[in-house]
């Protein structure tokens, strides 16, 4: 009956698992227009605008409702107007409409004219800013594909427990054996020696010493070749950075933060202003992802000297008064939105005019050259290929083992670019080759990537 | 005994039957603690596995338990222009005084690590010298002044500004005298900026001087062409070069220019068969009289003579006026004769030039020139060179008036009067009644410690800068890092001192566009024209001068220059090393560290001797030539000229002249980073000429042997193989006439070798690249800047003294020097000697553990931490290029513990933290143990290919150069793929002069040398030659081809000629 009971719990399970995801989208697909408008408003608006914040220039929810609400003026309702702000703002300014006026000097910045936008685009802008689609809820993985990556236990128990029963098996054979020798001896009329007990079997304990030599002995080799590894390794770092929400969730290319790695040897760890490109606007300060984003993006403002509140950075902010930054972070932090503790406050202030110190997770030793830029650019490999899925790791660890066995084998097998990359028309010998069907292919080794000073000098 | 042909020192040269003997042992000595000690040693092996145990679990607890957590610091805003592991190059010029090297500066992260040197440069194309090269070195000395100081007392500059120039007011006021006292001064800027402090303190004078002066030139020019110049010698379009004790290649005005340029006339190929000839007259062996094909020695006070007796030999020819009295007697005076024929065959395409700082000298020398027209042709007054501007009479009048007391405010920029001033100067004592003594220069010296205040200068690499090292050629120094320590520059310290609040950088701005952007064409913004100035590292124009030749007084000056000769007694000469100069740079240990290219001497000044001399003046040399202990020892002897008494130690030096010593300037600084304080000063020894311009020989000089032993770090016969060179084909030489009649002359054996070549071993396949050099015998000079540029580029250590004394330099690329020809009188070949690459390496098949192997391009790898140092392969290397790390040298180990485990061994300071930011980031820095060698600078290579392979191109010839290559101003080494049957390489290695060396033992070597070639005709130094073509080591098979042909016919005269000479001795 129990079972019957539990095929049953888990058949509801798997009903809920299977509609839940349809549940999610079963909200109204947004109209076509709205898609227009939102096509456009990411081309041209989003570099100075957010819809529920201000970044360059004003959020622009309830835009529509601000310039109605500035009523009509010459005739032209206010609507109207705001579409002739849109494709020139200083129209409605020369024109004297007393809200464009009043707007003109919101920033520093003028903004951009979009003359070439029609009255059709212009009406899809406005369908998107009154009503933008939900963001896609990121898909939580499902519970059930975790096991089945893992190693099956079973396995390794039924592995042991056949060893055990065959060492059980041996030791009555044996035994066994011993009582037949004994049996032959006695018949046979010959004296039977003494019963040695086990433990003092010689061969016994020759077989134990060499198994515990074997044993000792592979432990020091292993340990001592993975001295210096530290596959795994995922130390804590100064922000929780998530590559997950930034490479995986948004989708944001490898390169655009680490950009020298296609150009150098060293794969850079992006600069603070290039955390500003975008976090100049994306403050973190919606409560509905949670509050880390917020104390976490306040330490890039804190080291960068950013303010905020005020949107501009500091000035001379190296010789800045420290309490003066300190006491805008605190008031920044302290928004009744999040619940940021005295210990994050702080941790955001730690940061105040200092670097960010990073912990380096991958490390090679010194007498190792290893060029980002051959293996990225030159060999086009994916980052992933030897950092792992980075996409999907909130706190980033040490995917490969990064050691000279791992290199190598991969420089076995890869192949290059042999017939791509006019740089390899040097190697004619290899060309006829190829030709003659006598090579099959070229890999990094036959090119000599398995040679000491590849790597070693 | 049979003498050799080539040989690299007296015990070679004479072939003593125990230095044949020791050459053939690993160790010249018995190791310290080996043998018979060890069995009598009381620690048992027990203990020694109890300390085994011990330190092997110490080391493991110490070293396995934690991985270091390290972190990583990204930019807070990335400068546009830097990416973390990529090099930016900023052109710049260096500057120091009058040495002058227009430079490309390699920074990493923001820290300059190599010179290279800039292409677009008409000076140096590109080239650079040793000290150019070791410059980045001295901007991480340790020992430099951390800020401005005041009375002895660190200040700030705020307060040194209101101290000096308070005092600066005060003097004005009460009417005293101002002077600024400087090395020469090229920078058009730094002139602009004393001028404005002249305008604020008027009567101030500028007096320039140069430690080793060149006033005599200069005053010369002034008389025949009212210019006080030194003219721009046109080395290249000379086809006879007559020098007379000017030592162009090594030290004299500008030689990385006429190294270029003498460069150009010394190659030679079959198609363009001509070269230039030179002759050397001189009184000590120097760089340039070893290259030359005629040298003549002679006694410092015959050089007056020699000049007067070859003026009178072709002022005969051509019809002017004759001096009466000298007449150089010389075993050599034939040569003169030669000389003066081969001078006035070229007449308008010859060039004779003179060391001597006599200007009566020089006025017969300007005659001489004038006599043979070159004017015009080989020597050019309209880009006239600014190196040297030093005036003698001014710097007297300057000393004399500051012991008078006349002086009562002194500035001194970049000089160190207190340490080459000659004997009997007051100035030291005088300098205490001076009111305000200021010091402007960039290093610590002695001179500093009597002033009252330093305001220390930048390194250059700090510095925003201008140079005009020749009229019309004018370049940018701009800063290539923050400097590093409270610093200011000596243009910025004259403003603020002049009252003016200008940055440097401003003030070397606003005088390019009011002074020089009118000279520029073509740009029509200041703006872009700075830019690309800047860019550029260069700007020239063509400026016009006007130069009246006047009539020069022959007699006159002849009369007047035999009265300046001090003649009778022993003579002692002083000059400069090559790398060392005047002593400014003497703590720098690259320059330090690099053997003398004559002597191979590291780390010391020493008196240079004949072996005549030797043998004379009963100079033991036993010890000397038998080398039965580690490092060369030699006896010292005590020099006293004019009263001053020195110690030095004692160096036979073939082609010394008779009866006289040389001793090089430089050296026994008193103030002075740790590595300078070496050998002894000889700066008093300098005397003066009767118009009180400095003379660099004395006479009557007296020695005492002291019966002290002295060990000399000499490099050159370290790893001597047992066998001699004779049956070796190491160098090659011939003749210029044997070359145009048989372009394979003097390397027939070659093709023999070549055809009974087999080996056990089979051959590698190189499907890609096969990275091969070529080096041309007759392009290397020898000056070693290839040496210092090897050091910087692959992070070799300083190894010190001592340790070179025990063989155990570490240089990756070494200069051999064989000499060839009588031992009085030798020349020299200059071999540039590194890991030769073997195809067939002798030292890969016997390493036990592989660390050593070969790669599919070519190179010899050496795998650093493979290497467990049996140091099998460097004892089976037949070139012995092979270095090994008897201590950690760069402080590389993680253990610095002291006591028994101690690693480090660091003489000079090299480990700091400060030093160690010179080390290049790509090349790994080797620990204790490992052996290391040339590695044809793989991280070069390997750069290279990456950038061919990024842009999707083919590689091209030259896309790599190696830094030995590039550091090299004649272009003698070429580097590239010999499977391009088009590269540069390639050619080298089929020209009918390439050669490899020792090839018959089949060894494959992937460096080609070729030979040189000589181009003489006197008679002594035929019969030299003739030898050596005749008995050079050519297998039987190849003598026919050898004898045949025209030159034969010259040869049986002039050794016959020569044994009789011969008999003269």
């Amino acid at each position: 009956m129990n079972v019957n009971r539990y095929s049953y719990l888990s058949f509801l399970l798997l009903f809920a698992l299977m509609v839940a995801p349809s549940l999610v989208h079963a909200q109204d697909a947004p109209s076509e227009q709205v898609l227009a408008g939102e096509k456009l408003f990411k081309a041209n608006c989003a570099s100075c605008h957010k819809l529920n914040a201000k970044l360059v220039g004003p959020a622009l929810e309830g835009v529509e409702k601000r310039w109605t609400d500035g009523g009509e003026h010459a005739g032209v309702s206010g609507r109207d107007w705001l579409k002739r702000w849109i494709k020139n703002w200083q129209d409605p300014v020369n024109a004297g409409n007393p809200y464009a006026v009043a707007m003109q000097n919101y920033d520093a910045s003028a903004m951009t004219q979009f003359p070439a936008l029609q009255d059709a685009d212009l009406e899809n802008l406005l369908a998107y800013i009154l009503t933008p689609p939900a963001p896609p809820k990121p898909v939580e993985p499902a519970a059930g594909t975790a096991a089945s990556t893992a190693e099956n236990p079973y396995t390794t128990y039924m592995i042991w427990g056949l060893i055990a029963l065959l060492v059980i098996v041996a030791i009555v054979l044996v035994r066994v054996s011993n009582l037949l020798n004994r049996m032959v001896l006695e018949k046979e009329g010959q004296p039977i020696p003494a019963a040695v007990p086990f433990w003092k079997n010689k061969k016994l304990r020759a077989a134990l010493t060499l198994l515990i030599v074997i044993y000792i002995g592979n432990a020091t080799v292993t340990g001592a070749i993975d001295l210096g590894r530290q596959q795994g390794y995922m130390p804590e770092q100064p922000i929780k950075f998530s590559h997950e929400l930034h490479s995986g969730i948004n989708k944001i290319d490898c390169q655009y933060c680490h950009s020298s790695a296609a150009e150098s040897k060293h794969s850079n760890i992006p600069s603070s202003n290039v955390c500003m490109n975008c976090h100049k606007g994306i403050k973190g300060d919606d409560p509905k992802n949670g509050k880390y984003g917020k104390i976490e993006i306040s330490k890039i403002y804190a080291a960068a000297g950013f303010n905020p509140i005020s949107g501009t950075y500091f000035e001379d902010y190296a010789n800045q008064d420290k309490a003066y930054v300190d006491s805008i972070l605190t008031v920044w932090l302290s928004d009744s939105k999040v619940t940021a503790t005295k210990n994050d406050i702080e941790a955001v202030l730690a940061q105040v005019q200092k670097p960010i110190e990073w912990t380096r997770i991958h490390n090679l030793p010194d007498h190792v050259y290893f060029n980002h830029s051959q293996h990225v650019t030159a060999g086009g490999i994916e980052c992933q290929t030897c950092h792992g899925p980075v996409e999907t790791m909130p706190e980033l660890y040490q995917f490969s083992p990064l050691s000279m066995g791992w290199c190598i084998n991969c420089h076995r097998t890869s192949e290059v670019k042999f017939t791509q990359n006019p740089y390899y028309e040097t190697f004619q010998v290899y060309h006829e080759r190829l030709k003659d069907g006598e090579m099959k292919n070229v890999t990094v080794e036959k090119i000599g990537g398995t040679e000491c000073q590849k790597c070693h000098y | 005994m049979a003498e050799q042909q080539f040989w690299k020192g007296l015990d070679e040269k004479f072939h003593e039957p125990e230095f044949m003997q020791q050459a053939g042992k690993e160790f010249p000595e018995e190791l310290p603690g080996f043998g018979a000690k060890l069995q009598q040693a009381s620690t048992s092996r027990r203990d020694f596995l109890k300390v085994l145990g011990f330190s092997v679990g110490a080391a493991t607890i110490a070293a396995g338990c934690e991985m270091p957590v390290r972190k990583s610091i990204p930019y807070l805003v990335k400068p546009d222009e830097i990416t973390p592991g990529i090099a930016n190059y900023y052109a710049s010029s260096y500057v120091d005084g009058g040495n002058y090297c227009s430079v490309l500066v390699k920074t990493r992260e923001g820290r300059p690590i190599k010179i290279e040197g800039n292409n677009l440069s008409q000076i140096t194309y590109g080239g650079t010298d040793a000290s150019a090269q070791a410059s980045v070195l001295s901007l991480y000395d340790m020992h430099r002044p951390r800020g401005p100081v005041a009375n002895k007392k660190a200040t700030n500059w705020a307060e040194l500004d209101k101290a000096v120039v308070e005092k600066l007011q005060a003097i004005k006021a009460a009417g005293g005298t101002i002077r600024i006292l400087s090395s020469t001064i090229i920078s058009p800027s730094l002139k602009a900026a004393i001028a404005k402090f002249i305008e604020q303190f008027p009567g101030t004078e500028l007096v320039q001087y140069d430690a080793v002066s060149y006033s005599g030139l200069l005053d010369a020019n002034e008389q025949s062409f009212g210019l006080r110049v030194v003219p721009n010698y046109r080395f290249e379009k000379a086809k006879v070069v007559v020098s007379l004790g000017a030592d162009f290649l090594g030290t004299w005005i500008s030689p990385t220019e006429y190294a270029y340029n003498y460069g150009l006339t010394r190659k030679v190929s079959k198609d363009n068969a001509k070269m230039s000839r030179h002759y050397q007259v001189e009184s000590y062996a120097s760089l340039t009289g070893l290259n030359a094909d005629v040298r003549v020695p002679v006694k410092p006070s015959e050089e007056t003579v020699a000049a007067i007796t070859l003026y009178n030999l072709v002022a005969a020819k051509l019809g002017g006026t004759s001096i009466s009295g000298g007449k150089l007697e010389s075993a050599y005076g034939e040569s003169l004769k030669n000389a003066a024929n081969d001078l006035v065959e070229a007449k308008g395409a010859s060039l004779v030039v003179s060391g001597s700082n006599d200007v009566n000298v020089q006025l017969i020398v300007n005659a001489l020139n004038q006599l043979l027209g070159n004017y015009g042709t080989t020597i050019d007054f309209n880009e006239y060179s600014n190196l040297r501007q030093g005036n003698d009479t001014a710097y007297n009048k300057l000393v004399a008036d500051v012991e008078a007391g006349a002086v009562k405010g002194l500035i001194i920029i970049n000089s160190n009067p207190a340490y080459n001033l000659p004997k009997g100067d007051k100035f030291i004592e005088a300098l205490g009644k001076v009111e305000l003594t200021v010091s402007l220069n960039d290093k610590q010296t002695e001179t500093d410690t009597l002033c009252q205040f330093l305001a220390p200068d930048h390194h250059y690499l700090e510095s925003w800068g201008d140079a005009e090292p020749r009229n019309g050629h004018i370049s940018i120094i701009q800063p290539t890092i923050d400097p590093l320590f409270d610093t200011r520059s000596a243009g910025e310290s004259l403003l603020k001192f002049a009252g003016i609040n200008q940055s440097y950088y401003d003030f070397v701005r606003e005088n390019w566009n009011t002074n020089i952007f009118t000279k520029s064409t073509g740009l029509n913004l200041f703006g872009h024209f700075w830019d690309r100035s800047v860019h550029d590292g260069v700007f020239t124009y063509t400026p016009a001068v006007t130069v009246t030749a006047g009539t020069i007084d022959v007699a006159a000056a002849g009369a007047a220059a035999l009265k300046n000769v001090k003649s009778g007694g022993l003579e002692v000469v002083m000059y400069e090393k090559t790398a060392i100069g005047d002593g400014k740079d003497t703590d720098n240990p690259w320059l330090q560290e690099l053997p003398d290219p004559v002597s191979k001497i590291t780390w010391d000044n020493y008196a240079c001797v004949s072996l005549k001399f030797a043998e004379a003046n009963g100079l033991d040399f036993t010890a000397d030539r038998t080398r039965k202990s580690y490092g060369r020892t030699v006896q010292t002897i005590k020099l006293t000229v004019n009263g001053t008494e020195v110690e030095l130690p004692v160096h036979i030096q073939p082609g010394m002249p008779d009866g006289t010593i040389a001793v090089a300037l430089g050296y026994g600084r008193e103030v002075v980073g740790k590595a300078g304080e070496v050998g002894a000063n000889v700066y008093p020894f300098l005397t003066k000429y009767s118009n009180g311009g400095q003379s660099r020989y004395a006479n009557d000089a007296s020695f005492t042997v002291t019966g002290n032993d002295y060990k000399l770090g000499q490099t050159q016969t370290h790893f001597s193989v047992s066998d001699g060179l004779n049956q070796r084909g190491i160098v090659k030489t011939t003749t210029l006439e044997e070359y145009t009649h048989d372009p394979a002359s003097g390397n027939h054996d070659r093709a023999h070798v070549k055809e009974h070549l087999q080996t056990l071993y089979g051959y590698h396949e190189f499907p890609g690249h096969k990275w091969g050099m070529g080096i041309d015998l007759n392009a290397c000079f020898g000056c070693g800047a290839c040496v210092v540029a090897c050091n910087a580029e692959n992070n070799i250590p300083v190894v010190g003294k001592k340790e070179i004394t025990l063989y155990r330099e570490m240089h990756w690329l070494r200069i051999d020097r064989y000499y060839f020809g009588d031992v009085e009188n030798p020349s020299a070949v200059f071999q540039p000697m590194m890991c030769q690459h073997c195809e067939n390496a002798p030292c890969e098949n016997v390493c036990p553990v592989s660390a050593t192997n070969h790669s599919s391009e070519g190179l010899n790898q050496m795998a650093y931490n493979r290497c467990i140092g049996t140091r099998y392969c460097a004892n089976n290397c037949p070139y012995k290029v092979r270095r090994f790390n008897w201590f950690d040298y760069w402080g590389a180990d993680s253990f610095t513990l002291t006591g028994a485990l101690e690693n480090n061994y660091d003489p000079h300071q090299m480990t700091g933290d400060l030093t160690r930011m010179v080390l290049n980031p790509d090349v790994t820095v080797r620990s204790r143990g490992v052996m290391e060698k040339c590695s044809f600078c793989v991280q070069r290579i390997q750069e290279g290919k990456l950038t061919a392979k990024k842009q999707g191109r083919k590689l091209q010839d030259g896309d790599i150069k190696t830094a030995c290559q590039s550091a090299c101003v004649t272009g003698a080494i070429v580097f590239g793929d010999v499977n391009n049957p088009e590269s540069a390489a390639t050619l080298m290695s089929n020209n009918e002069r390439g050669f490899k060396v020792i090839e018959e033992i089949h060894t494959l070597p992937s460096i080609t040398y070729l030979t040189r070639v000589r181009n003489i005709n006197d008679k002594e130094q035929l019969k030299a030659v003739n030898l050596l073509s005749n008995n050079t080591m050519h297998p039987p098979g190849a003598e026919a081809h050898h004898t045949g042909g025209e030159a034969h016919g010259t040869e049986a005269p002039a050794s016959h000629d020569s044994h009789s000479e011969e008999g003269h001795h």
